[in-house]
Order: structure tokens, then C-alpha cells, then sequence
């Protein structure tokens, strides 16, 4: 259900920046602020992926689009574009912190309590990195570009 | 399905389900008879207090609020604390109140979350959150109904839901009109409703018969349940400044986890958090929030880990209530902060993050920057008497199924709340038969 007091589509980075790589998410939307293509429909958002407040954050959008790393063993800076329905976690690691599977988890979790956003496309960043420290990998880095461009294409199409 | 089996059986499961972050643990079974209990954690505070090394004497404040998401504003009131104490300056009155306020936000919500997506599934049968929320939606909506409502002081007054900007040395950025905060009293009486129900709920679960002798440490402030101050007292007779802090308090390395583990010099193991804050100022909570624990049947202390939901559950509405009151007295103070001015000095601080006690000390040199931090979180304060309870339990069930007594083993490290993010990496449950 649309809500007027919030813009229609979300563009929401997930990650943390003192984990390298984990911070493409917000990396992304950082340079998104600054970038003059964004329609004025498009709120952005970084969040640590908690669980909760990333379905918060979905409630009343006509479109999400969720930025976070994702490891599936293809090269640093590959962008993946995943769909909801298949995002799917191994058995054991599921629900098990509101920082390891967040995304995932917040998937499993809107879809019990009906809480799904209609349109919610997820795009992943293989990162290279993701011990403790700040910075971007070269490689993560120079997906920025192509990930922006991604971006701005989801929220408009 | 695995079953238990007679000497010489390994077994290990996948990682740790539903604690807040990443760990490692391993039980040892030798002939029938438990061998050790080892708790491994990997801990980022160890980092943080390198990367806070020759930055700017505000800079922690910003900084340590990124270890956790869960307890940002934990870590930059201890941060607040112990570098006003080496600036040698207070915040008190209408700013003072802020913090509180804003604290509550970070328990209520981190107990709203641990209470019903983390624990409750424990006691209701669920292997997880998502199970229970897809059995019974109506409770885990009301919980994050409550965590919400916690979710939007953190945003009035800090800026933002994570990493709240809003917060500097000596107050805030900008304090709110008393006009800003008048729409977050009615969320505030609507969660302090609904987190009386929730009491309600988690007093009717049925909890193990277990007494843990811990000596339980928190902070203590003279006049009110604590959230900050600047003593930290035990039930058996440690009464001290923060500052006094590193002579009774040990951190030594154990040779089986990167972290340290903490002990009190003279009595060794000790429990911070939930069950000590309550057992040791049960009188100090909110009139709502003694009326629900009388009603839940808590007695003067709690010294069974399991009950530690429905002192959780009766520490949010303490929260709500604390909240109201902050609200109702509120008038926007002069300044949004006091004037800070670099100078040397070490200075010492600490907090009740929801999980307990969170002890930082800074040291700026005549440059005004960091020469030394360290930061005590509570999970690794609670490590050894983790392990306790563990032990405890497994001895007593070692005749248990490896599936059951794998699945008990983890609510016991539950009980505790764990925090990942700012205590641990991986958690791995490992039970080793020979």
C-alpha cells in the first residue's frame, strides 16, 4: 500500500564501511547524492541490514532496489541482479544474526508477515575484501561507475 | 538427524543460529564425562582501539559507534563519557535527559528484537524468527511494532537509525524544540502498552529450573535504574569509580579466542547485563515497569539465564516509561552542547549497553589526539560465565541426544545475548564425543 508521506521508490544501500567491501552499498549511494540523473521520486537510504529496519524502510514503496555485497564466488566487482524469490541462503545460516544473513533474512522475514515489497529487485557486488578497515577494493571501486548506471536504470525503468 | 553415541564420536553443526554476530563453540565429551567448554570470538574492538590510535580527541564518538549496529549509541555514550572525563567537563540537566532518551531508544529496540525474532522462538518451539512470525504473526508484529517505536526516538534525536549523527562530545549537534519531541509521546504510551503485554506474554513461557551463582556487576547511579554513571558496584562488595575500572577488572588472553576475556581480580568470573542490572536495582525501576515484574513473578534477583527475556521484557518498559518522563520534564536547554577544548589527559567512561556494562578509556596526548583507547564491551565481560552456564548445562544433560543437547547448548549462549558485531566474527557450535 503506497504511503504519501514517503517517496514512491527506495534505493538502499546495505553494509557496513568498516568492513571494506561490505561498504559498496553505501559507497553507491554516497555517490548517488551526487549524481544529477536521480529523479526526484527516489529517496536514499544506507542501513546495516538489520533485519527489521530494512522491511521499515520498504513499507509503502512502489519499488525497492536493495545495494549490498554478495559472495558467490565470481570475480571482485562483478554485479550480480538477483530476484527475490531465488535469494536464498544456505541451511544453518539462516536467521542467524542481524548482520550475517541480513538481506536474506529480511526477505524470509516480510514474506511470512506479508511485508514483501511488489517490486523489489536486489543487486549484488562480489566483493574482494571484508576484513575490518575502510576503503573500497581497486576492483569493488571501479564498479561504482557501471553499478550507479545500474541504479539509475532500475529506478526509472 | 544425528544421535548421540558411545566414546569416540565427533560431531559438529553449521554456524550458531540466532545471536547477534559471529562465534565459535566447542564442547568437549571424553568417556561420558564433559572435558571443556571453549568460547572463541573474534572481536573488532581490538581493532577500533588501533584505528582510534593519533586521530582527533572528538573522532571515537563517530567511530565506535560503527562496531555495532545494534548498540551505536552504547558505544558513544561510553565514548562521551570517558573523553568528557579527560576534558574534565559534565553534561547534565535537559542534555543529560537527551541521552537517556535517547539510550532507551537503543534498548528498547535491541531488546524487542532479541526478545522476539532471536529468543522466544527458544521457548515457543521454532527453530527461528521467521518460523514463529509465519505461525504467529501477531506476535512478532507487535514486536516489531515495539522495536519500531524504539527506531523513532534513535531518529528524532539522532538523526538517523544507525550510527546516529546527531550525537558530539558534549551533547548534540542540535537539541529538538519541545514541539519535535511531543509527537514521540503518544508512540511512547502506545509502546509502553504494548511492552506490558509483552511481559505478559514471555512470563507464561516455561523456563528450565536453573540458578547460576554469578556475581552480577553493573553501574550504579544513585537515584534511578542505570543507564550511565560513573560507579560500577557488585553484589558482593565491589563498589568503585569508573576510573578505578582496569585495578579490579583483568582482561587476559585464553589461549582458544582471539578476544580477551574479562575477571574481576580478586573473585574471577562475573555476569554483566540484563540479570545483574535487575538484580542489583530491581527497587529503581519505573512504577509500570515493578508492577509488571511483580506480576511476571520476578523476584528480588534473577539468577536463572533463561528468565533473562522477561527481564528484557520488563527492562523495555522501564524504557517507555523512563522515556515519558524525559519527555514530559523536557525544555530545550540553551545550547545544544557544552563548549569542548582540547587538552591531555586520560579519561575514563562507561554505559549499560542492552547486553551490559561497556567501559571505554582514552588517553589524549598534548595535541589534542588519541595516544591510547581501550574498550571493554560486555560480551567479552560475559565470555567466562558464558562458558559457565554452558558447562553447567552440559554436565547436567550429557545423556541428551547430540541434536538436543546441541540445540540447548546454543539457547544457553542465547540467554546472554551475545553481541556479534561487536564480539565476534563466526560462530560455530562444535560437540566433540571420544
Amino acid at each position: 500500500m503506497p504511503r504519501p508521506d514517503r517517496l514512491p521508490v527506495l534505493a538502499v544501500g546495505v553494509g557496513n564501511p568498516m568492513r571494506r567491501d561490505d561498504g559498496v552499498g553505501p559507497a553507491v549511494i554516497d555517490r548517488l547524492r551526487t549524481c544529477s540523473d536521480l529523479p526526484s521520486t527516489v529517496e536514499l537510504l544506507i542501513l546495516d541490514g538489520e533485519p527489521t529496519r530494512l522491511i521499515d524502510a520498504w513499507h509503502g514503496r512502489e519499488r525497492v532496489v536493495v545495494i549490498d555485497a554478495t559472495q558467490s564466488g565470481d570475480p571482485p566487482g562483478t554485479i550480480h541482479r538477483l530476484d527475490p524469490a531465488i535469494v536464498d541462503i544456505p541451511p544453518g545460516r539462516h536467521d542467524r544474526s542481524s548482520h550475517g544473513a541480513g538481506v536474506e533474512t529480511a526477505i524470509d522475514l516480510a514474506t511470512a508477515l506479508d511485508r514483501l515489497p511488489e517490486d523489489l529487485v536486489i543487486l549484488g557486488v562480489e566483493p574482494a575484501e571484508l576484513n575490518l578497515g575502510t576503503g573500497l577494493s581497486p576492483s569493488v571501486d571501479r564498479a561504482l561507475s557501471e553499478l550507479v548506471a545500474q541504479i539509475i536504470h532500475e529506478v526509472t525503468r | 538427524m544425528t544421535h548421540r553415541a558411545g566414546a569416540g564420536r565427533t560431531l559438529s553443526t553449521g554456524a550458531l543460529a540466532r545471536v547477534e554476530g559471529e562465534g565459535a563453540m566447542r564442547v568437549e565429551i571424553q568417556d561420558g564425562q564433559l572435558v571443556d567448554v571453549q568460547l572463541n570470538i573474534y572481536e573488532p574492538p581490538r581493532f577500533f582501539e588501533g584505528f582510534l590510535r593519533g586521530r582527533g580527541f572528538a573522532e571515537p564518538v563517530d567511530i565506535t559507534a560503527r562496531i555495532c549496529g545494534i548498540c551505536p549509541v552504547a558505544y558513544q555514550m561510553s565514548a562521551c563519557a570517558a573523553l568528557e572525563d579527560a576534558l574534565g567537563i559534565t553534561v547534565d540537566g535537559a542534555l543529560a535527559d537527551l541521552r537517556t532518551l535517547l539510550y532507551c531508544g537503543e534498548w528498547i529496540e535491541s531488546h524487542a528484537l532479541h526478545i522476539h525474532l532471536l529468543h522466544a522462538p527458544d521457548f515457543l518451539g521454532f527453530d527461528s524468527g521467521i518460523e514463529l512470525a509465519a505461525a504467529n504473526p501477531t506476535v512478532v508484529e507487535r514486536g516489531l511494532e515495539v522495536k519500531k517505536i524504539g527506531n523513532e526516538i534513535l531518529e528524532v534525536l539522532g538523526g538517523r537509525a544507525i550510527h546516529p549523527v546527531n550525537v558530539r562530545l558534549g551533547g548534540f549537534y542540535r537539541t529538538p524544540t519541545e514541539r519535535e519531541l511531543r509527537p514521540l509521546r503518544a508512540r511512547l504510551e502506545r509502546g509502553l502498552e504494548l511492552s506490558i503485554e509483552v511481559v505478559e506474554l514471555v512470563a507464561g513461557f516455561d523456563f528450565p529450573d536453573q540458578e547460576m551463582p554469578y556475581e552480577f556487576v553493573a553501574v550504579d547511579h544513585p537515584d534511578s535504574y542505570p543507564i550511565m554513571g560513573r560507579r560500577i558496584v557488585s553484589d558482593r562488595g565491589l563498589d568503585i569509580d569508573v576510573a578505578q575500572f582496569s585495578e579490579h577488572v583483568e582482561e587476559h588472553q585464553v589461549e582458544h579466542s582471539t578476544a580477551l576475556h574479562s575477571r574481576l581480580l580478586v573473585r574471577g568470573e562475573y555476569l554483566v547485563g540484563p540479570l545483574a542490572r535487575f538484580s542489583l536495582n530491581r527497587s529503581r525501576l519505573t512504577p509500570a515497569a515493578l508492577a509488571a515484574a511483580d506480576r511476571a513473578g520476578l523476584g528480588s534477583t534473577c539468577r536463572n539465564p533463561f528468565r533473562s527475556i522477561i527481564v528484557r521484557a520488563v527492562e523495555v518498559v522501564h524504557a517507555f516509561e523512563t522515556g515519558l518522563a524525559v519527555i514530559d520534564r523536557y525544555q530545550r536547554p540553551p545550547a545544544p552542547h557544552v563548549e569542548v577544548t582540547a587538552r591531555a589527559g586520560i579519561g575514563h567512561g562507561v554505559s549499560e549497553a542492552p547486553r551490559g556494562l561497556l567501559y571505554h578509556r582514552y588517553e589524549i596526548d598534548d595535541k589534542g589526539l588519541i595516544a591510547a583507547a581501550t574498550i571493554v564491551p560486555p560480551t567479552s565481560q560475559n565470555q567466562a560465565a558464558i562458558e559457565h552456564d554452558l558447562r553447567h548445562y552440559v554436565e547436567h544433560n550429557l545423556d541428551l541426544e547430540d541434536d538436543e543437547l546441541r540445540q540447548r547448548a546454543e539457547v544457553t549462549i542465547r540467554n546472554h545475548d551475545p553481541c556479534i558485531s561487536c564480539a565476534t566474527h563466526f560462530l560455530d557450535l562444535t560437540v566433540e564425543r571420544r
